[in-house]
């Protein structure tokens, strides 16, 4: 996609400032929050595959693991959607410090899902490498 | 769940809440319950309580936040909902007409005279219940608390949090603890007060306040149990709240000793029915005084009241027939000449100050207890002597007289 953009632009636009624009939008493409949003079901179904957790602690254990650019409300509502999918299952539990918090965790479908997911990423991933290998090369 | 939080963070939940208000309502609940657990977290992450801009540094405004939801979630993109919009709207609409219009009538009528305080008093009244029924009837039975969704509700209820929050905690707790208790009282002892007032007795007034004040309290309770009941409530608190200070006012400057109650029938007195001028006996209009001296001759008087202000009655004589004649013109020589024949021609009228009456003999031997008629001959006042202007002996005991400045 990506090299498709690049390779288009200069044909279509001649004059500067439309290569310029469409640079801006390659750049913004590989912002890592943009690029966070394909992926970000497989990262939150793998955070969950160690252990159960509620919103929050899903949002810190992405944090921790170097998703630093992931937006609250978009883990919120990624749970949301896989719950909805019929891939997570939800319970309430009691917490000392507040509130009643709300745990969410892989069932079987989303167990499938997971293993899935990592066998698409990890061959997009594996192609992409070899793709920037042999462009470097 | 929602109830936990306070302040900004309640006002960024309710404005996520309303951006995602097309959402069915199961779905809309279960997410709003992860958004109130989240932001319970994030508002831990501050030190003090997060303020409506720190928490829009972190999450991005409420409208983004509610996006990223939406998109995330796979929600379908926000429709638009008139519908639903329109209730709390129209409701919000109908309640600020209520709480502006009824008032604004009914302050008109107590500005006013007697007979416009009744009428504008029943218009003000019909138009808050009317337009207070009409926004209950918006809602059409979901929840009150729609109106907060709206925009403007939304606006107004972040304005009135930030006031709140001005005040400390612990005066917040007291004013509620102690200041709405004594508020219902105040409120319901001050409206059914009024309204009783106008019968003119003080013991139905005092009756009246307890019983306003017994009903307002139960309101009061009512209105906690049933938001609805705010459409009412609030047009009627903004009428107490403008009565209340001007009826301690009047209290205050009319400087009775007997309290709220005693100088709520001065009020009554001068708002109501006995705002008429002139002279008063007993209940009746005075339209001419006769003066005797002691030996039964007529005099001729100026008359005075205890602060030496003139006790003027309109002039009744030909005067007022001359189409040039201020017929607004007051005189305080007793016995006003009045018009014996030729009413209403300027050439043929006669008029006479003799006294349309035999004055009765006076009593001979009770001088210290003069009655209301004539005093008894024996003293020694000159006939025809003009008197200076002191004070009257109208004030004796036995006589009662109600005296009001003619304006």
């Amino acid at each position: 996609m990506c090299s498709s953009v690049v390779g288009r632009a200069p044909r279509d636009r001649s004059e500067g400032s439309g290569l310029a624009v469409h640079l801006m939008e390659v750049v913004e493409a590989m912002d890592p929050s943009q690029l966070l949003k394909g992926v970000l079901d497989l990262a939150v179904l793998a955070v969950l595959r160690d252990a159960d957790g509620y919103g929050y602690d899903v949002l810190r254990r992405l944090r921790a693991a170097g998703l630093e650019d992931v937006a609250d409300a978009s883990v919120y509502g990624t749970l949301r959607r896989l719950f909805a999918a019929g891939a997570l299952t939800s319970y309430v539990q009691p917490s000392e410090e507040g509130p009643h918090r709300k745990y969410y965790g892989l069932n079987k479908t989303g167990l499938d899902l997971l293993a899935q997911s990592t066998k698409t990423w990890n061959h997009f991933a594996d192609t992409m490498s070899v793709l920037l290998l042999e462009e470097a090369a | 769940m929602n109830s936990t939080l306070t302040g900004p963070v309640a006002t960024y939940l309710a404005q996520v809440r309303a951006e995602l208000s097309d959402l069915p309502p199961g779905e809309l609940a279960d997410v709003l319950d992860d958004v109130s657990g989240h932001l319970t977290e994030v508002a831990a992450e501050f030190e003090d309580e997060p303020t409506a801009a720190s928490l829009q540094e972190r999450l991005g405004t409420p409208q983004q936040y509610a996006d990223e939801l939406r998109t995330a979630a796979g929600y379908p993109p926000r429709k638009a909902t008139p519908k639903e919009k329109t209730g709390g709207e129209t409701a919000l609409r109908w309640g600020i007409a209520a709480a502006i219009v009824g008032p604004f009538f009914v302050v008109i009528g107590l500005a006013n005279g007697t007979e416009e305080t009744l009428f504008f008093g029943v218009i003000g009244l019909i138009a808050l219940f009317g337009a207070a029924y009409l926004g209950v009837r918006a809602l059409r039975g979901s929840n009150p608390e729609v109106v907060l969704e709206t925009r403007r509700g939304q606006q107004a209820a972040e304005s009135i949090r930030g006031m709140l929050d001005q005040v400390p905690p612990n005066v917040r707790h007291e004013l509620v603890t102690i200041g709405q208790p004594v508020w219902w009282v105040a409120r319901g002892v001050v409206g059914g007060g009024a309204i009783f007032a106008m019968s003119g007795a003080s013991a139905v007034t005092v009756v009246g306040a307890l019983a306003g004040a017994a009903v307002s309290v139960w309101i009061g309770r009512k209105t906690q149990q049933d938001r609805r009941w705010l459409w009412y409530v609030v047009p009627l608190n903004v009428i107490a709240t403008i009565i209340v200070p001007i009826w301690l006012a009047f209290s205050f400057v009319g400087g009775t000793s007997s309290g709220v109650f005693g100088s709520g029938d001065d009020y009554s007195a001068s708002s109501a029915s006995y705002r008429e001028s002139g002279l008063w006996l007993d209940g009746n209009q005075v339209d001419n005084i006769y003066p005797f001296d002691e030996q039964g001759r007529q005099v001729k008087v100026r008359l005075y009241d205890q602060s030496g202000n003139p006790i003027n009655l309109p002039v009744q004589d030909c005067r007022i027939n001359t189409p040039e004649s201020n017929t607004d013109s007051v005189s305080n020589t007793f016995p006003q000449r009045t018009i014996t024949d030729g009413y209403g021609s300027s050439e043929n009228c006669k008029d006479s100050d003799k006294a349309p009456f035999v004055p009765p003999p006076a009593p001979a031997t009770t001088p210290a207890t003069p009655s209301a008629t004539p005093t008894p001959p024996g003293a020694s006042v000159t006939p025809g002597k003009t008197p200076t202007p002191t004070p009257p002996t109208s004030s004796k005991p036995g006589v009662t007289l109600t005296i009001t400045p003619t304006r």
